[in-house]
């Protein structure tokens, strides 16, 4: 048992240091750094946080995508993993250090993207936060950290059943482009087909309207929309639904208020990712990975 | 000698509806300190033989036993005892020897300052002291083996699995490790099991071989066991030179004894295919037509021949 748990650790550290020290994470890490950064900044002049927030939302997937596509296809495709079979570890050690070196990084991420946007904040406005909007931009954080997991765990998933590298990663982009990016215009597509009306029947479209807001369930951007924000979609094109309380930074509602309204959005990017892990380690384990 | 492997009836069979059979009844021991070749064309079910040994796959049927542990229930058990060089292997290209020894060394209970000494001493040990901080991604094959059978040494075993050492690299390099290999065998008591495709190259360092083809076990013993078979199947070559008669004559006379399968005459004498007891006949048949032997050599059949010969090719 003990071994069992030092091999997880040594196999997650080992996932981390790799992610961290790969160029590819790098990169992403200074592009995303960097709108974020912009974002804030223009926060200065008019432009809302909502703004970097979407940004996060929109883009931070593809960095949850990054650290999870390779993850087992690399191994097995280069024949690291039948090496490291005869070695005296169980394959759901294997898995469990992978993903946990995975979300390792990804805490990482999501507290630099916090401390970028918060630093930037602070520049602008000139003055520390107080203590309670510490904790508001802490569980923030963790809305973040829970969003991205979704993407980590779907790449995870597409790297456990895709034969190859590029496999995995082209079904992951096109699960992000779905989810985050076009999602938004295809919910109001799908809804002008049902429904025959549009956004611009401004008289008759309330049944538009409850169809556009129901499909926007489907996906994790909603969720964290509505969590952190308040909105009902941040993917580009959207319909947006604005609630009373706007989300974890809304000072005007106690963070008891703003869990009663919101809990069922955080449970739900959860459970998205634990079914997505789960999914993951049963196809893992009945893999025949030798060959 | 205590048995160090063991398997009893080993079968594994792939596809649908199992028709494809890898390994075939395979019942064998190894004892303790022992080489062991493990030899078969490709395909023949060496690969597939290890990985049910270190509990890779899961057999079909029959039951195997490795340092006395089972191997579809104590898996980690043996795995803790054995080390082994799986082909194809892959190790991480961004890491360096050192770095990749290092975390193989991290999953065994090994006090951290003996797991950085014994990576340095195993890495130079197999040759590859110049390039212990040398990234992985840039070695090549020979250096990728040689890594390889560090690797499988991290945890000091006392089983060693080498699928195909030598494949793949140069003379030299497979001459080195084969020698590493006996070495280990003769100072530490190393049992190795490791599989080849060609006899004359495990002949040298193993003590018994097992030749297998399309699955089944065909023949067990050491090189000269495995050459008598040969010749107890098919015959001895022989290379036979008459004084005081004519060679055709002995030939048709050697023609009629039942033991001899064929004879041809030739510049350098003549050539026969006898069974292995035949001799006091032949040389008995010869003077009694009225001729002396002169020369009477059993031909000593070459590995390759007696390996393509057992697998029937
Ligand atoms: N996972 C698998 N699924 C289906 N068939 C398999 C599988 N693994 C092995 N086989 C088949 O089993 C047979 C034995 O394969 P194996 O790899 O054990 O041979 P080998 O003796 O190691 O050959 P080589 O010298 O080429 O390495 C082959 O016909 C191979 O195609
Ligand atoms: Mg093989």
């Amino acid at each position: 048992m003990k071994q069992n748990i030092n091999n997880i650790f040594t196999i997650a550290q080992k996932e981390f240091a790799d992610n961290v020290w790969s160029p590819r994470f790098a990169v992403l890490m200074f592009i995303f750094l960097g709108i974020s950064f912009s974002y804030t900044y223009k926060i200065k002049f008019g432009s809302s946080f909502i703004d970097a927030v979407q940004t996060i939302a929109i883009f931070a997937p593809a960095i949850g995508i990054a650290l999870g596509f390779d993850a087992v296809v690399k191994e097995r495709r280069r024949n690291s993993l039948n090496v490291l079979l005869t070695h005296p570890v169980f394959r759901d050690n294997i898995i469990t250090g992978k993903i946990l070196g995975a979300m390792m990084t990804l805490a990482l991420v999501v507290f630099l993207v916090i401390a970028v946007i918060t630093g930037t904040s602070l520049i602008i406005s000139g003055k520390l936060a107080n203590f309670s909007e510490l904790s508001r931009l802490f569980i923030f954080g963790i809305l973040t950290f829970l969003y991205l997991l979704v993407f980590l765990s779907i790449g995870i998933f597409t790297s456990v059943i895709t034969k190859s590298e590029i496999n995995s990663l082209t079904c992951g982009i096109i699960a992000w482009l779905n989810l985050c990016v076009v999602f938004g215009a295809t919910v109001m597509i799908i809804a002008t087909v049902v429904t025959g009306y549009s956004l611009f029947d401004m008289d008759d479209n309330q049944q538009f309207r409850e169809l556009t807001y129901d499909l926007q369930k489907l996906s994790p951007i909603h969720h964290y929309a509505e969590a952190s924000i308040g909105v009902s979609d941040l993917s580009m094109g959207s319909i947006i639904n604005q609630e009373t309380i706007k989300g974890v930074l809304d000072t005007s509602y106690t963070l008891g208020e703003w869990a009663g309204e919101f809990w069922e959005n955080v449970v739900v990017l959860a459970v998205i990712s634990i079914v997505l892990i789960i999914l993951s380690y049963l196809i893992f384990l009945r893999q025949d990975i030798t060959r | 000698m205590e048995t160090m492997i063991e398997t009893d009836g080993l079968t594994k069979s792939f596809g649908k509806e199992n028709e494809i059979v890898a390994v075939d009844s395979l019942t064998l021991q190894v004892g303790a300190g022992e080489i062991f070749g493990f030899v078969g064309p490709n395909g023949a079910g060496k690969t597939t033989t290890m990985k049910m040994l270190i509990g890779l796959l899961e057999p079909s049927s029959g039951s195997g036993r490795v340092a006395g542990f089972d191997i579809v229930r104590e898996v980690i058990r043996i795995r803790e005892v054995t080390g082994v060089l799986p082909e194809p292997a892959g190790y991480y290209d961004n890491l360096t020897a050192r770095q990749n020894l290092r975390f193989y060394g991290k999953l065994y209970d090994i006090e951290e300052k003996d797991r950085e000494e014994r990576v340095v001493e195993l890495l130079k040990l197999v040759g590859l002291g110049h390039a212990i901080d040398q990234k992985i991604g840039g070695f090549s094959t020979g250096m990728l083996k040689r890594f390889g059978l560090a690797q499988a040494l991290i945890n000091e075993p006392s089983i060693l699995f080498l699928d195909e050492p030598t494949s793949g690299i140069d003379p030299l390099g497979a001459q080195e490790m084969r020698d590493l290999v006996s070495n280990l065998s003769r100072d530490r008591g190393v049992t190795v099991f490791l599989s080849s495709h060609s006899m004359t190259e495990v002949e040298e360092i193993c003590d018994r071989i097992g030749v297998i083809s399309k699955g089944r076990l065909i023949a067990v013993g050491t090189v000269e066991e495995l050459r008598d078979m040969v010749r107890e199947k098919e015959g001895v070559s022989y290379l036979l030179e008459v004084s005081g008669l004519a060679a055709k004559e002995v030939a048709l006379a050697l023609e009629r004894i039942g033991r001899v399968h064929s004879v041809e005459v030739s510049d350098g004498g003549i050539r026969l295919l006898a069974d292995k007891g035949a001799r006091m006949e032949i040389a008995e048949v010869v003077k009694r037509s009225g001729g002396a032997v002169t020369r009477f050599e059993g031909e000593r059949m070459d590995l390759q021949r007696v390996f393509l010969r057992l697998i029937g090719a």
